[in-house]
């Protein structure tokens, strides 16, 4: 059985409710701050692209070529405004 | 004959205790969980089956269990012990992670501040049932609802709890889907769990590079103690949104974090030996793991609904209870609930938002505690 007492008391011995509010004031401090400087990036990074424009790099990932779901949209999309406007497709 | 009968009295049959006997009921009972209901599978079943290996009784003078210095399971509890592996899982998961959703809505990191509520009201819970600051501030950190930040600061401020905490904070992470929706229902009316968030914007791929970078460098300045982690996890993922690492990415959120885990989660498990594990202590940690998560779920609704006192574009409080980072299984059941009462409202994307801000944020609170307890 917990002495109610004791307990409290161990709770101000081992500054519980100092931890407890300064930990939560430092997690919102560096939560906010992470939140100021994602709001603020946007502009400064359309700063810095007036500067040095992001440049097109070709990466794996958009070097890859077409897979063949992409092949299939593509192909469809053609066969349907080639239908639309009476013209062959490729 | 002497020595048939010496041999058969150190057989696991002689030596079991009932203890043992349970632990193994308890092993298997999370494997049949992992295989059945798929509750977090990837850590319940090497759990599980770490918690058989490490209930079979040992003869002294061999090393054979995770206490038992020289023991091939004592050196692969060595990264549980020391805190090693978690941060290497970290790794992993920064590299899987997706922070555009965060980029896209700011004000929904502070969703992940709030849910850390259930930490610190913890810790206040274990110190009034009399343990020491140390065992109370590991104990504490089950409610950021994050396995390997709990792992990581019990490590470090009260080792000999690790059994406890690590399968306390596991198995309320895997019952996340059980715990939250009701309270989730209680603080919420059904015309708040409408509210429709507007779409995400485009994040640039310059946002996405320069911001772990920056996460990382706000996060180690206030919390040096949380830096191998937020550390790690930042550099995964760097690795990821670079475009330029993409082996290293991909070996991180596949084969590396796949075999930390298994180290991690059966050495965890062999750690549960019933001589170690079944004491009051555990049953309080089990309780306190129980009432950190309910709280910190609370937490982050409300704070959801404090901040639409003040904001013209209402936040659907739902999402407030993604802010436990049991990523991204609190999104998942954010995205439930809410589809439960508008089939076309779709929250997942948000929720991811405060549930990575809620990784981040419960490291930064183990990085404090451990700096505010360490000797």
């Amino acid at each position: 059985m917990i002495d109610p007492q004791a307990g409290i008391q161990n709770i101000v011995d081992g500054h519980g409710a100092a931890i407890a509010l300064v930990g939560m004031s430092i997690v919102f401090a560096a939560l906010s701050l992470i939140s100021v400087v994602i709001a603020v990036l946007p502009r400064l990074l359309r700063l810095v692209e007036g500067l040095f424009p992001e440049p097109v790099v070709a990466t794996p990932r958009n070097r890859a070529a077409p897979t063949e779901d992409l092949t299939t949209v593509v192909a469809a999309a053609a066969a349907y405004h080639a239908a639309r406007s009476d013209v062959a497709p490729g | 004959m002497d020595l048939f009968v010496e041999f058969l009295e150190t057989t696991g049959f002689a030596t079991m205790t009932w203890g043992n006997i349970l632990m193994i009921l308890i092993g298997l009972m999370f494997i049949t969980l992992a295989i059945t209901k798929h509750y977090e599978p990837l850590l319940l079943l090497p759990i599980g089956f770490g918690a058989i290996v490490g209930n079979i009784p040992t003869i002294p003078g061999m090393a054979l269990s995770v206490y038992d210095e020289g023991s091939v399971l004592h050196y692969l509890y060595f990264g549980v012990r020391q805190g090693v592996y978690p941060p290497l899982i970290f790794l992993g998961i920064g590299a899987m992670t997706d922070f555009s959703a965060m980029l896209s809505s700011p004000r929904l990191v502070l969703l992940g501040a709030a849910a850390q509520i259930g930490i610190f009201l913890t810790l206040i819970g274990a110190l009034y049932l009399g343990f020491t600051p140390e065992e109370a501030g590991a104990i504490g950190i089950i409610g950021g609802a994050d396995g390997p930040t709990a792992i990581f600061l019990s490590a470090k401020l009260a080792p000999h709890l690790i059994g406890a905490i690590a399968v306390a904070a596991y198995s309320y992470m895997a019952l996340v889907p059980v715990i939250q929706p009701p309270i989730m229902k209680l603080l919420t009316t059904k015309k708040e769990r409408l509210i429709r968030m507007p779409p995400p914007r485009q994040v640039s791929l310059r946002e996405r590079i320069v911001f772990p970078i920056a996460a990382f460098l706000i996060a180690a300045l206030i919390a040096p103690g949380s830096l191998a982690l937020v550390g790690m996890l930042m550099f995964g993922n760097l690795l990821k949104e670079s475009g330029v690492t993409d082996r290293l990415a991909e070996t991180a959120r596949h084969s590396f974090i796949d075999i930390v885990t298994i180290l991690l989660g059966f050495s965890v498990g062999a750690s549960t030996q019933a001589q170690t594990f079944l004491t009051p202590e555990s049953l309080s940690i089990f309780g306190l793991g129980a009432l950190s998560f309910a709280i910190a779920t609370a937490g982050g609704v409300l704070f959801a609904k404090f901040l639409n006192l003040f904001t013209k574009n209402k936040i659907n409080p739902l999402l407030g209870a993604a802010g436990v980072s049991a990523v991204p299984d609190s999104a998942r059941v954010v995205q439930v609930v809410g589809h439960a009462e508008d089939p076309h409202n779709h929250l997942l994307m948000h929720a991811m938002a405060p549930n990575v801000a809620g990784v981040i944020g419960s490291a930064i609170c183990a990085g404090m505690l451990w700096s505010v307890m360490v000797k």
